[in-house]
């Protein structure tokens, strides 16, 4: 029976955090926008055309074009640490919101199904999957600062300071996943005295693992992750005005790429 | 000190707009902008590419920022041209031309200084009316002179005298600029010999007040509010601008404010047109081998690519190679955004720069229609002894079609008429 392998899940001390996680980052979030409304009205801008706009929008932020433009390899690990954080915390998302909607009878099935039912082993799959394509993509970045860094990184002209300890972080979290899924199957083939011994170990790993995905979560607001949020805002703001622009949305960047 | 610090941050905060704080917050700090700025390609200072200045003007609104990071920000901003590189290749396509021009506004406004220099530029042009303190009697000399020495085929007859259906906007520098007035000379002569019928405002011709705009002077709508009555009672069907500048101010800052769209095109535009129909002959080939510089208030402002490169295609005789970098990727000579009167020797630099991408092509010459690109971009053939030549694209067009007259005619003809 799927979900059957038991182990201890301090839930309470995991709720706990989350929920102090997530009070703070609405708080937050809340005076970040408090703050943006300290600005004045926006000037004046070319009538926005929506199918443009959404077209912007789709090519810049969900195939990042800007990104493919300037480096394949680049483009290829953002949009992989990108898409593989989208999938997951659609997931975290569905974990989290169908309980509370099946509390008040809302959500169709849904919980049950995902959660203890046939569903279970989809939502299994989507989350390894997408976990793949995340550390994929941090492999990538890994790669790209350590062994073949960019030009204008060995210039001294690279990503700031704290970016490569939280590529480490978020690696470490990813795989701190998989070990979980795999240390979770070892103990559903385990004999009951290796299970014994393997409990502590997968308490310890989960425990390390949502606490970390908490962390980074409270972290949003205050590292550049946040462009996370505020970059697709700020794309689709812009693109309103600048829409006709073909220079901007449509540059051959790469035949003029600079020389550093 | 520290409230103090908040309040004035509060105060710069409320001259951005909402969605320039929330760019502030969105940048990915990924350092992209580094690699195409070309002030940072000449000062490798952090403070001065965009990630620095984000960086600074965020700390400066929270308030957050000590005494030293401070000054350090304040310098930067102005050592800026704008020439909005960053904005083209920024993932996140932050509007950072407007935030820089915004920036030091704001900061006018919550009373930070900005450098003496620029505080001294802007208090001429409002006091003259134009940048070079020259009595605005003197600005339709220009025509009257060259007239007068046989440059022209007609008068070229004064607005206030008799309107006509366009209506050239020679700008400050070409009317009195020394060095630079051949390019109102042979703009008029080029529409001359195109058969079309223009007046200039001459006296009544007013600074466009942009460089108001791009040094963040708190006085630019007021000052443009009053331009844009001025030529929309002049009811011309076209507003003919040789300046890039000055295109940029009556085409693009205009335009965001009330009543400020103007019938604008700049003269490239208009002759592009003119060849297409076949009104301006170019009767004499121009045996050179040329690149084109893109000006920054043309090109990435305007999006203007296309049309001088159409003109210089239609040149017969010349060759036409293009810059490693250009379009939307061209380097900037320095001389936009008030920043060669912050830091000269960073322009010249700048300048300098530029040149040795051109006499990589192996061109004979550098062509831009910007005369302000043409001050700045000889500033770089000083600096390094190039004989790279810089040219107006109205010399090159003057040379396929009155080969007579050339800049260094015009000059000492304006000059034994004054």
């Amino acid at each position: 029976m799927p979900g059957s392998v038991a182990y201890t899940k301090p839930w309470a001390v995991l709720w706990g955090a989350a929920t102090l996680a997530l009070v703070y980052v609405v708080v937050a979030l809340a005076l970040k926008v408090r703050s943006f409304a300290r600005g004045g009205a926006l000037p004046p801008a070319p009538r926005p055309a929506p199918g443009r706009v959404a077209g912007i929008w789709l090519a810049e932020v969900l195939l990042q074009r800007q990104l493919l433009q300037l480096s394949p390899l680049r483009w290829a690990a953002h949009l992989a640490i990108a898409w593989g954080f989208a999938g997951l915390a659609l997931l975290s998302a569905a974990h989290v919101a169908l309980p509370a909607l099946a509390s008040v009878s809302l959500d169709g099935g849904a919980a049950a199904w995902l959660l203890r039912g046939e569903g279970r082993a989809i939502g299994k799959a989507w989350g390894n999957a997408w976990g793949l394509v995340l550390a994929a993509g941090l492999v990538l970045a890994l790669l790209r600062r350590l062994i073949a860094p960019p030009e204008k990184a060995k210039e001294g002209q690279g990503t700031k300071e704290g970016d490569l300890p939280l590529v480490l972080f978020l690696l470490a979290l990813t795989l701190s996943g998989f070990a979980l899924e795999g240390l979770r199957h070892a103990l559903e083939a385990a004999t009951p005295e290796r299970a014994a011994a393997l409990r502590p170990w997968l308490t310890a790993l989960w425990t390390a693992h949502g606490l970390g995905g908490v962390g980074l979560v409270a972290w949003l607001p205050r590292s550049t992750l946040l462009h996370a949020l505020l970059s697709p805002l700020v794309i689709a703001l812009n693109a309103r005005g600048e829409h006709p622009r073909r220079d901007l949305y449509w540059p051959k960047t790469t035949r003029h790429r600079a020389g550093g | 000190m520290a409230q103090d610090d908040k309040a004035q941050g509060g105060r710069v905060a409320a001259g951005l707009s909402w969605r320039q704080l929330i760019e502030l917050e969105a940048c990915a700090r990924c350092g992209e902008c580094k690699g195409w700025c070309p002030v940072y390609t000449q000062d490798a200072r952090e403070a001065i590419c965009a990630r620095g200045k984000l960086d600074g003007l965020r700390g400066l609104v929270r308030g957050s920022l000590s005494e030293g990071e401070r000054s350090v920000f304040l310098e930067s901003l102005y050592e800026c041209s704008a020439c909005g590189q960053c904005h083209v290749v920024c993932p996140v396509r932050i509007d950072t031309p407007e935030l820089w021009e915004q920036a030091r506004l704001a900061l006018g406004r919550a009373g930070f200084p900005r450098p003496e220099s620029q505080t001294r530029a802007l208090a001429g042009i409002k006091r003259h009316n134009n940048s070079y303190a020259k009595p605005q009697a003197e600005r339709g000399l220009w025509a009257e002179r060259a007239w007068q020495a046989g440059l022209l085929l007609a008068p070229v007859r004064l607005w206030r005298e008799r309107p006509a259906p366009v209506l050239y906007f020679a700008g400050c520098t070409g009317s009195l600029d020394p060095a630079m007035q051949f390019v109102a000379v042979l703009s008029a002569r080029l529409l001359q010999e195109a058969g079309v019928d223009f007046a200039i405002l001459g006296p009544d011709e007013p600074c466009c007040a942009s460089k108001l705009r791009r040094m963040g002077d708190e006085t630019f709508p007021q000052e443009a509010a009053q331009r844009i009555e001025l030529l929309r009672g002049l009811g011309a069907e076209t507003i003919v601008a040789s300046c890039a500048g000055c295109f940029k101010g009556l085409h693009g800052d205009f335009a965001r404010l009330p009543g400020g769209v103007l019938p604008v095109l700049h003269l490239t535009q208009m002759l592009d047109r003119l060849i297409a129909a076949g009104r301006l002959p170019l009767r004499h080939a121009v045996p050179l081998r040329v690149t084109y510089h893109d000006p920054c208030h043309l090109g990435r402002h305007s999006q203007i690519y296309e049309e001088p490169r159409r003109v210089l295609a239609a040149v017969p005789g010349l060759e036409f190679v293009e810059l490693a970098r250009a379009g939307a990727f061209s380097s900037c000579c320095g001389m936009g955004g008030g920043l060669k009167l912050a830091n000269e020797g960073l322009q010249h630099r700048m300048g300098a720069h530029r040149i040795r991408e051109a006499e990589a092509t192996g061109a004979s010459a550098i062509v831009t229609p910007c005369q302000t690109c043409c001050i700045g971009l000889a500033n770089g053939v000083k600096e390094t002894g190039s004989p790279l030549r810089v040219m107006h694209l109205n010399e090159v067009l003057a040379r396929a079609v009155c080969p007579e007259i050339t800049p260094e005619k015009v000059a000492a003809a304006l000059a034994a008429g004054g």
